[in-house]
């Protein structure tokens, strides 16, 4: 399952939605917003904005290809727009398989993929202003 | 035959509209036609010029790519999700 939401990431819901009786191992990886960042030492608040219906199609397309290639049970990818404190979730992916191996490998793949293939912007926002952070080349996702 | 652009991020600060609308005489035409206009329409995009990606139809286009004024199109900025 895939989803892009303005609202808070419930935690504890994306672990318990990949439960299985047939898995192992559940990875669960949580993305949350920094009170720094390479440019900016205090950072506030971070704004999320995204194409959504090219990001639901990218996200659609990691779902398939993690469960197609570490043969997972289950797999959840809830990524959160607008603007968010510090601390606060920004993205959570949780798999579940069979073995704890392909599980942190489809996690792995998962995050990194989506930060190359799903078009999501991010602006830092600070007491002296506000930038976009500086990010990658978006790459097809095939 | 009118072309609306979505921006998003700095394309759509820098513009200051969340879609850009470029006109040609004829269709199909190539992305690199598409960005070339887009650039002397929108000078602001210009410094980012480099590090722009099209999309039609919600895929990554390559320059060499054809599109028409029906294609879903957007100009898209360095990403940095997560």
């Amino acid at each position: 399952m895939i989803k892009i939401t303005q609202d808070p990431i419930d935690v504890s819901a994306v672990t318990d939605s990949v439960a299985d009786d047939g898995s192992g191992a559940t990875v669960l990886f949580l993305g949350t917003v920094r009170d720094h960042s390479d440019e900016t030492s205090q950072v506030s608040e971070m704004y999320y904005e995204v194409y959504t219906e090219m990001a639901e199609a990218a996200l659609k397309e990691i779902e398939d290809e993690a469960i197609r290639r570490w043969k997972l049970k289950k797999f959840v990818a809830i990524h959160r727009v607008g603007t968010m404190q510090v601390g606060e979730v920004s993205v959570a992916i949780a798999v579940s398989a069979e073995h704890r191996k392909e599980a942190f490998e489809a996690c792995q793949y998962a995050i990194d993929t989506i930060k190359k293939t799903v078009p999501l912007w991010k602006k830092e926002i600070s007491g002296s202003g506000s930038r976009w952070v500086k990010g990658v080349k978006l790459e097809s996702t095939k | 035959m009118k072309f609306k652009i979505k921006l998003f991020g700095s394309t759509r600060e820098a513009v200051g509209q969340k879609e850009a609308e470029v006109t040609f005489n004829h269709e199909p035409i190539t992305v690199t036609e598409l960005k070339s206009t887009l650039y002397t329409v929108y000078p602001a995009l210009v410094s980012g010029a480099g590090y722009l990606v099209v999309a039609v139809n919600r895929k990554v286009a390559d320059d060499t790519a054809t599109v028409t004024s029906t294609d879903e199109l957007a100009l898209l900025p360095l990403v940095s999700g997560g």
